[in-house]
């Protein structure tokens, strides 16, 4: 009834569902040891990239603020945890995530099955859903989360720093306001966002990666999609949150 | 000779013909096929990886150690001394890892090195990092022919970073080390790689079933091979 598009979800589907059956062979330790290198790849190597940008959204959100509002150090600090902590930073991290992992999952992926890897896999009898694709599930879905974290106290930290040094008030009682400004529920979403932000950038590329047939012009078409398809979902899955939550 | 694997009316995907035997312990025997379409159909259906379309492939319940454990615990000593009950269970029932598969080319995975394609099925089928491991490896390396002074150096190694007969000896000592009770060889695993390597490679397989294992290895052209061969 629905063609192409239908199969791709039925197909995407039946990903998801296996690789949530399969989380329980993550204590396998070839898994495990995947699980470490993803875990490396993913989450060390970006903290960089994440500090990088972290401060430069804060610093940026808040002159853009003091610009618009002046020297008003209790709207500027609200602005930041509405803009960073609810949105930007679950969504960046995810954009980074997206741009450093998806591609590199995906194209992965596919070699593999161009090369008959996943096959080889299978006539070992070994999962390549349970190998290849929880390890990068539990990885990701970890690192989304922490990264997220890691982000927000970042261009929060970055963003009060500039704030006291622009309009001279004391960071520690700015600390004190944030503290006290900041509702659970925003950090909550913030966690979820990145929760699901990490299955969604994982599943993608492994689904686009792990189709790919026996043609090796299909790897760069496989890696464009998991990354235009990861953005998407990433997007889609914010917009839901957001309305749920708030 | 405890039978261990069995098809039984088989016909796989791009293959015309049925084929029913039975494989025993310490068995090594030689499946010729006519293409290397049905080889390949063959040899999907043998490891469990596709379902055959006509017939069944049958493993034997458990293994033979485990049978003889469990009669003997149950105190039926003339049955224990006698021979060993047995049960056939479908292959895609069978617990994984009882069937192992050495391929034409290695069939190695490309972001491990040596050493982690070849531990891979042993540690993901036992579920824990064996410590007897290494030591196995370098008994089997001996029996394949390799020089012990490249052991490490090759075990390190990127499977990229390594000649094709390297892959090959890699994908056997990963089917050897892994144990599985029956174990299905591509025949193009012994295609151009020099004389010697062949009569090791084949010594290694036959010291392998006379452990208890068996070996059938598919074929689509004639082999030199000397082993019985499944008609």
């Amino acid at each position: 009834m629905f063609g192409r598009q239908g199969l791709s979800l039925r197909n995407g589907l039946v990903l998801v569902v296996s690789a949530f059956r399969a989380l329980p062979e993550v204590v396998r330790w070839p898994v495990r040891r995947a699980l470490l290198k993803q875990l490396y790849f993913t989450g060390i190597q970006s903290v960089g990239p994440i500090s990088v940008m972290g401060m430069l959204t804060g610093f940026i959100m808040v002159m853009q603020v003091s610009n618009l509002v002046g020297r008003n150090e209790m709207l500027t600090l609200q602005v930041l945890i509405w803009t960073v902590v609810r949105e930007l930073g679950p969504l960046l991290t995810a954009i980074v995530i997206v741009g450093r992992s998806s591609s590199a999952i995906a194209s992965e992926l596919a070699a593999m099955q161009v090369n008959g890897e996943v096959r080889s896999l299978q006539r070992m009898g070994i999962s390549p859903v349970a190998y290849l694709v929880v390890s990068r599930l539990v990885a990701m879905t970890v690192t989304s989360m922490v990264l997220t974290f890691y982000f927000l106290v970042i261009a929060i930290a970055t963003g009060m720093t500039v704030t006291a040094w622009n309009i001279d008030v004391s960071l520690w009682g700015e600390v004190n306001h944030f503290f006290e400004t900041i509702r659970p529920l925003e950090m909550f979403a913030a966690m979820l966002k990145g929760f699901c932000f990490g299955i969604l950038v994982s599943l993608v590329p492994s689904y686009y990666g792990l189709n790919v047939k026996s043609d090796m012009t299909q790897i760069p078409v496989a890696a464009s999609r998991a990354v235009m398809g990861s953005l998407l979902a990433v997007f889609a899955c914010d917009g839901l949150i957001t309305a749920v939550l708030f | 000779m405890d039978p261990l694997y069995r098809f039984t009316g088989v016909r796989c995907e791009d293959s015309g013909r049925l084929y029913s035997f039975t494989l025993h312990a310490g068995e090594t025997r030689l499946l010729q096929l006519a293409s290397r379409n049905e080889k390949n159909a063959l040899i999907d259906c043998a490891t469990g990886e596709q379902v055959c379309t006509e017939g069944k492939i049958e493993i034997a319940r458990g293994d033979r150690r485990r049978r003889r454990q469990a009669v003997r615990a149950s105190g039926e000593r003339r049955v224990a001394n006698g021979p060993i009950p047995l049960f056939w269970q479908p292959l895609s029932a069978s617990q994984p890892g009882r069937i192992g598969w050495a391929a034409a080319n290695g069939g190695l995975i490309s972001n491990l090195r040596v050493w982690e394609n070849v531990t891979l099925p042993l540690w993901y089928h036992a579920g824990y990092e064996s410590v007897d491991t290494e030591m196995k490896i370098r008994r089997w390396l001996v029996v394949l022919g390799m020089e012990e002074n490249s052991f490490d150096a090759f075990m390190a190694a990127h499977p990229h970073d390594i000649e094709l007969w390297q892959r090959k000896l890699a994908g056997l000592l990963r089917a050897l080390v892994q144990k599985p009770d029956v174990m299905v060889v591509d025949s193009a695993l012994l295609g151009n790689i020099r004389e010697n390597f062949v009569q090791n490679w084949i010594m290694a397989l036959e010291s392998y079933a006379a452990e208890g294992g068996a070996v059938l290895m598919v074929a689509d052209k004639a082999m030199s091979v000397q082993w019985e061969r499944i008609e």
